[in-house]
């Protein structure tokens, strides 16, 4: 019965050594905070994607831009404004506001607009690429983590064999299968990790390349209108 | 507007759990059912005493030797008969040809040859007559000295039992099985001691069937070298050393191994 109960999964850990429970611990702690990142990232980047097709359908079905602007205006107040309309609320409002000056002239007021939407993008990338960085050091750490926790104990269950009068199997596998729970936890956090993390970064990347494009031909709509103006 | 994490810290952590559980009943479910054969083992053990136990005092050996000798003597009538027909046939392969060659002779030659027979029939009858007398006779010495010994073995027989133990207790401890070892087999080994305590030779009377487990048992016997039980029994009791235990016999079962 004894044995049984060393067996189980529990038995395992329990018995493992300190720094391999420790090591344990800290692969387990990556798993649920890069499966929050995970769940996090995921849902704001398929809603930044949704967002960004409803807009640009709304942009192009040749509505009038004031009208559009007045539309977000009751969420901008609330703060949660983010994806391309940020973009070119950030981008129109510098427009009109140099217009109204009056005094500029239009390269003036066209550099100054697409300043302003510059900034707004680099906010923007920011906000797409928040927790990238910390899926990879999971993906690529975790399992390097978990192998030193097996080294450790299997090197400790062989220090043990040493001292054995008869070195059968059973008496080291209990050890080396302890051992091995941290590799196999290692694993278990990098995996979804490192996929996530390919995932993610090509889809930033292609709403990055989408606010780009985005930004490009609204300052086009923008400069059309500067010149017709004048 | 960045997305919240509220939502997404408790999908991981239930996530988690979920695993952990479906972990922990899944690994446990796996391991009970391996752990039922194990209490067998100490099971076994125990017979295997008792069984050699019963070998060592086995009053039976009487019985034995009778019915060994009535197997003897059933065959040696047997043989006779066999004999007797040879006879008889050559005696009519003889007289057929003495018939063809002429009848005097052939009778002088019969009757000689009738009396010849009956002379070493006769011998031979007085000879088997004397040899089963002797036979008997040693027999019965034979059975009475077994007896006597029968006597004083189970009297010395747990003094036997505690030494044989302790050899085998000796050998065990520094017995290391190979990896090809399995449960449940079991090697047989005659070990010859001399009075100082020392093994002379061991010898596998019955093989496990995997030469690297009697290579291991042999290794054992030797590794050891001096039993200073054997030694001890061979001061204080010499003639119960020279009856049980310069040649003893110990049965070594593989067992406890997890496979």
């Amino acid at each position: 019965m004894n044995a049984g109960e060393q067996l189980s999964l529990w038995g395992l850990i329990s018995s493992a050594s300190l720094l391999v429970q420790l090591v344990m611990l800290m692969l387990l702690m990556a798993s649920v905070i890069s499966w929050v990142m995970i769940i996090q990232r995921g849902s704001y980047l398929s809603r930044a994607r949704k967002s960004l097709v409803n807009f640009e359908r709304r942009f192009w079905s040749g509505s009038d831009l004031n009208q559009l602007f007045r539309d977000g205006n009751a969420r901008a107040e609330k703060g949660r404004m983010d994806g391309v309309e940020s973009i070119f609320r950030a981008g129109f409002t510098e427009f009109t506001r140099l217009r109204q000056q009056g005094k500029s002239s239009p390269a003036a007021v066209m550099e100054g607009t697409e300043r302003a939407m510059r900034v707004a993008m680099s906010r923007e990338q920011e906000k797409v690429e928040m927790n990238l960085p910390f899926l990879a050091t999971v993906g690529s750490v975790s399992p390097y983590i978990g192998l030193f926790g097996t080294v450790w104990g299997i090197m400790n269950s062989f220090r043990g064999l040493a001292t054995m009068h008869q070195a059968t199997i059973a008496t080291v596998a209990p050890g080396i299968s302890e051992a091995l729970v941290a590799t196999a936890m290692g694993l278990f956090a990098a995996i979804p990790a490192v996929m996530a993390y390919n995932r993610y970064s090509a889809r930033a990347e292609w709403l990055l390349s989408s606010y780009e494009t985005f930004a490009e031909e609204f300052s086009s709509i923008l400069h059309r209108k500067v010149h017709a103006a004048s | 507007m960045n997305g919240s994490y509220g939502p997404a810290i408790v999908i991981s952590v239930a996530l988690h759990a979920a695993l952990i559980a479906v972990l922990t009943f899944g690994w446990e479910a796996e391991h009970k059912r391996e752990l039922k054969p194990m209490p067998k083992f100490v099971q076994a053990k125990l017979v295997t005493l008792e069984s050699k136990a019963q070998k060592k005092t086995a009053p039976p050996k009487v019985d034995l030797i009778e019915k060994k000798r009535r197997q003897q003597e059933l065959e040696r009538q047997r043989k006779a008969e066999a004999e007797k027909k040879r006879k008889a046939a050559a005696e009519r392969k003889k007289k057929l040809e003495a018939e063809k060659k002429a009848k005097a002779e052939a009778e002088r030659k019969k009757r000689a040859a009738e009396e010849r027979a009956r002379k070493e029939k006769e011998r031979k009858e007085q000879e088997r007559k004397e040899q089963l007398e002797k036979e008997r006779q040693s027999a019965f010495e034979e059975a009475l000295e077994e007896e006597e010994e029968l006597s004083e073995a189970s009297d010395d027989a747990a003094a036997v039992m505690s030494v044989a133990q302790a050899i085998q207790q000796r050998i065990e401890a520094v017995w290391s099985r190979p990896p090809s070892a399995r449960n449940g087999m079991v090697v047989e080994v005659q070990i010859n001691f001399v009075p100082t305590g020392r093994v002379v030779a061991s010898t596998i009377t019955k093989s496990s069937g995997n030469a690297a487990v009697d290579r291991s048992v042999s290794t054992a016997v030797k590794k050891v070298e001096v039993f200073p039980e054997v030694a001890e029994v061979a001061r204080e009791e010499p003639s119960l050393f020279e009856r049980q235990i310069r040649t003893t016999k110990l049965i070594f079962r593989v067992e406890g191994l997890r496979q």
